[in-house]
């Protein structure tokens, strides 16, 4: 066990490297900071003076290590170009309402999935098992953000429930919360409906129902809970789904977090700032992959041998 | 290989059981669900395409042709008296036929994007099941670097290093998106590499060229195309979310992405405009995602989701 | 038809293997280390003379199919040589090796994984044929080879998942002599298929043999197959091999106590067969990860004794003709 956490690690380590560097070499060759953020009339002497003050007139290579040590060693991302304040303190204010955003959708997605699931499953060519499959064939032809201007139109412009932009409030949360979860559910209920149905056909729960043991038992304590480990697996690579859908549901709804920071920031050609949130995107997902393979490793102990 | 049982492989135990278990009128009912559905998608898919190939035939009229006098004309469902049965956008434009020719450019870039990162994708996944050793590795932490990258990002970096045009659109999605392709391709060849027929081919002296193509790539042509149409599917909505951000398709050519984008700013008013592309983006995903799962129950039973 | 441009060796054996070993190795953990091998074939030696066929028995695990695939180098040896015609088939290049497989075909096991499920039937007898030779009249090649396996000429357009059993091995067989080998490796031909087919594919491939002249590695756990259509048998035992001889002295008169063994557990049809007594094989076949030290069969040997246990004996030739690697033939003690 020790000894495949230490090589999911190193291997998390190396992804985490070539993903900095990529991005740092794809923007380090696009962004042209000086002509797009200083003004029309400014000489070259302005120019060097500005490269200078960001260090701009260095080689890739050294500006890139400069980078990776201060980010690794004192968290410092360096200062926005546009903005003029430090990348930290940007990413700072965003990344509390991106995860809001995420948690409330996961969290809709799971009260959803995993009923819906769990009976579709158990009660399969009912009504509620074509309702899921359908559920699962909408949502992923559904465009987020098309979602997100139906709902506003619907629930902000028509009925005026609820507020169509902004963060202050609960009421707030709602829309882009549903547009978002509406965005991960169908995988979600995909994992359960499949997991449970692999599940209850395998003999140990055959055994536990010949026992006698009570059936809402069985499907809880035995089946959910074995059904659960692909559930575990995935969420690694759901999660980045899930920060690309909130990039989405951000723009839609006018959402003050890293999503739609990072657009007004490629938009603007504010490369630290972007560069920052593609490592943090990128470190989010690379845990959450991490946290998913020994999260399943420690369920299934068969998983380590692979 | 040796599977072949017409109810997918991971469960027929349960469906048989279950199949006896159930009144016939149910599965009769679920037949003709699956039928309906199936046939729905490719009725979707169909009018998709004629309107893509046939555009200036469907159209009622011009999609660039502006009328200052007929601007946010009502659309006929809503009491409209013109002659634009869908009503006219912000500058006058017909919207029945900016829909119709937008279909052209999805189903294009769509298509295209695909056939960018399947080819990288398949050959690099072919090379590296194949041949395993650094080369595997190589495509492997590759694969797993690009998973971490947030997808929409990065397509949105390239776009703005490469310039925001519809053949940088296609390489951008393409590009994102081989890693799908690889990773499915990857782990099938290894599977059928093992294989005593590709053993005999190898055997009988022909080149890797010829086995890689002829032997393996051939017998993973059926799960890749269905994994190609459903990657159809969302390069469609992404190059719609792309041109949404002024990222993609430019003003003034029909783009149902650009359409949605252009007629938010009358939400409160003018709903149609920009919900009708939308529901376009929705229908035409909805009907590629529908065919594909009819390919999939057609040509490899195996693949069947639960 | 004659596809074979470069000489052949007219004296000399046709495969001359020395010392073959192949260790796959288990890898595990960080940077997938290896920690340990399975000793698939530890250090095998054989001949095979021209018009030959050298039968090579074992049960399942001991190797015997790794050496078949290790021949065609479908694995990279970890050492040892085969002379092919007095060239090494080991050390060659891509290209020579290409070309020397052309030479040497193999059947295999399963007759329907070894046929690729999306080849029409004459694709898969006549691909080699063709792209190797160029010959625009390869569908009449294959049309006579079908016929002279045993199928018949309009089979030719039809999909493996068509035929039975049987048949998919005739189509492999067929797909093997394409190439008009010097050498077919036969790898349990028949142990998949039911026993009333074994007996006509194993009589096609007497036939096929006498017709075509080939040379034959005949690998498989059956005795009673291969008394049948070697000429000499080479028995082996968790990568070893432990026994040589001609077809009838190994019957007649086996040597080593493995040998004695499987040809007592061999149901006898015939009355007047000599009855032995009756030895059957204690335990499991020890892990090829740690085989045994000294002789890989003293843990099951009911003969065996100390010196069994810590030295490796060696192949001698207890009589003409006749090789045997057991302890009990040391002169020292039985001299």
């Amino acid at each position: 066990m020790r000894t495949y956490i230490i090589t999911k690690l190193l291997h998390a380590v190396g992804v985490a490297l070539v993903i900095s560097f990529v991005s740092f070499f794809l923007l380090f060759y696009t962004a042209d900071p000086a002509s797009t953020l200083l003004p029309e009339n400014a000489d070259d002497a302005d120019i060097a003076e500005f490269e200078k003050q960001f260090g701009l007139d260095r080689p890739m290579l050294v500006q890139y290590g400069d980078f990776l040590a201060k980010v690794v060693f004192q968290g410092d991302f360096g200062s926005s170009w546009v903005a003029k304040v430090l990348v930290g303190d940007l990413i700072g204010v965003a990344l509390w309402p991106t995860l809001k955003l995420a948690i409330a959708a996961q969290i809709i997605a799971a009260v959803l999935a995993i009923p819906l699931g769990i009976i579709a499953a158990i009660r399969r060519y009912s009504l509620v098992d074509n309702v899921t499959t359908f559920l699962v064939l909408v949502g992923q032809a559904m465009p987020l953000f098309w979602l997100g201007i139906v709902l506003i139109i619907i629930f902000g412009v028509w009925l005026k429930w609820l507020p169509v932009s902004g963060s202050d409030t609960f009421a707030h949360l709602i829309l882009p919360a549903i547009t978002l979860g509406s965005f991960i559910l169908p995988l979600n209920m995909r994992l359960v409906r499949s997991g449970m149905l692999e599940v209850l056909s395998q003999d140990y729960i055959r055994t536990a129902r010949a026992k006698g043991v009570e059936e809402g038992r069985v499907l809880m304590k035995h089946a959910f809970r074995n059904a659960a480990i692909p559930l575990v697996t995935v969420t690694g690579v759901q999660f980045g789904a899930l920060l690309g859908g909130a990039v989405v549901t951000e723009t839609v709804f006018s959402w003050p977090g890293l999503g739609r920071l990072a657009i007004e920031s490629i938009q603007v050609g504010d490369f630290p700032v972007v560069q920052a949130i593609v490592l943090i995107f990128g470190a989010f997902t690379i845990l959450a992959n991490l946290a998913a393979d020994i999260g399943s490793a420690w369920i299934d102990p068969r998983i380590r041998f692979d | 290989m040796v599977d072949t049982t017409a109810n997918g492989g991971i469960e027929p135990e349960r469906q048989d059981k279950q199949a006896g278990r159930a009144p016939i009128w149910l599965l009769v009912l679920r037949k003709a669900w699956q039928l309906r559905m199936g046939v729905f998608g490719f009725l979707l898919l169909a009018i998709l395409v004629a309107m893509a190939l046939f555009s200036p035939l469907i159209a009622t009229h011009d999609p660039y042709a502006q009328d200052i006098l007929a601007r946010l004309e009502l659309p006929g469902f809503l009491g409209g008296t013109s002659d634009h049965w869908l009503g006219t956008d912000q500058l006058g434009r017909d919207l029945y036929s900016r829909i119709v020719y937008g279909a052209r450019v999805s189903l294009m870039i769509g298509v295209s994007a695909v056939v960018v990162s399947a080819v990288i994708g398949i050959v690099l996944g072919l090379l590296a099941g194949y041949f395993g050793g650094w080369i595997d590795s190589l495509v492997d932490f590759s694969v797993n670097a690009m998973l971490a990258f947030p997808f929409i990002l990065l397509a949105m970096t390239l776009v703005i290093i490469l310039g925001a045009s519809a053949e940088n659109v296609i390489l951008a999605l393409g590009i994102s998106n081989w890693p799908i392709f690889a990773r499915v391709t990857r782990i099938e060849t290894r599977k059928l590499r093992e294989q005593e027929y590709v053993l005999a081919a190898l055997a009988q002296g022909l080149g890797h060229l010829r086995v890689i193509f002829k032997h393996i790539f051939a017998n993973l042509a059926a799960p890749l195309l269905v994994i190609a149409t459903v990657e159809i599917a969302r390069s469609i909505i992404r190059e719609t979310f792309l041109s949404f951000l002024g990222l993609g398709i430019q003003p003034p050519t029909p783009s149902w992405g650009v359409m949605l984008a252009e007629g938010r700013a009358y939400v409160l008013t003018v709903w149609w405009l920009s919900t009708l592309p939308g529901a376009a983006i929705f229908l035409a995903a909805l009907g590629i995602n529908l065919v594909g799962d009819a390919l999939r129950d057609l040509l490899d039973p195996r693949l069947r989701k639960g | 038809m004659a596809m074979d441009t470069t000489e052949t060796t007219a004296d000399g054996p046709i495969l001359e293997v020395r010392d073959l070993k192949m260790y796959f190795p288990i890898r595990k953990g960080l940077l997938k280390r290896t920690v340990g091998h399975v000793h698939a074939v530890d250090g095998v030696n054989f001949t095979i003379q021209r018009g030959e066929t050298l039968g090579l028995v074992g049960e399942s695990g001991c190797g015997k199919s790794t050496v078949g695939r290790l021949l065609l180098r479908l694995y990279a040896p970890t050492a040892g040589e085969a002379l092919f015609e007095g060239r090494d088939l080991m050390a060659m290049q891509t290209d020579e090796l290409n070309r020397a497989r052309r030479h040497i075909q193999i059947i295999f096991q399963d007759p329907f994984a070894s046929l690729n499920p999306r080849f029409r039937v004459k694709e898969l007898v006549g691909e080699a044929y063709r792209l190797h030779t160029g010959d625009k009249d390869w569908v009449a090649y294959v049309a006579d080879l079908l016929g002279k396996v045993g199928l018949q000429a309009d089979h030719m357009n039809r999909y493996p998942h068509e035929f039975s059993g049987g048949q998919r091995q005739r189509i492999g067989i067929a797909r093997a002599l394409a190439l008009q080998p010097r050498l077919i490796i036969a790898d349990e031909p028949v142990s998949a298929l039911d026993v009333s087919v074994q007996a006509q594919v194993v009589n096609l491939l007497d036939s096929l043999k006498a017709e075509f002249g080939f040379s034959f590695l005949f690998i498989s756990h059956d005795l009673s197959v291969v008394e049948h259509i070697a000429d000499r048998v080479a028995v082996m035992y968790l990568g070893e091999i432990v026994e040589t001889a001609s077809d009838r002295n190994l019957y007649q008169d086996p040597l080593h106590p493995y040998t004695q063994a499987l040809i007592a557990a061999v149901p006898k049809a015939e009355a007047g067969a000599k009855r032995r007594r009756k030895e059957v094989v204690r335990g499991d076949v020890p892990s090829p990860i740690n085989p045994p030290s000294g002789c890989r069969f003293h843990t099951r040997c009911p003969r065996a004794f100390a010196r069994c246990r810590s030295e490796r004996p060696r192949m001698r030739e207890e009589k003409p003709d006749h090789w045997v690697a057991c302890h009990l033939y040391d002169e020292a003690e039985h001299g």
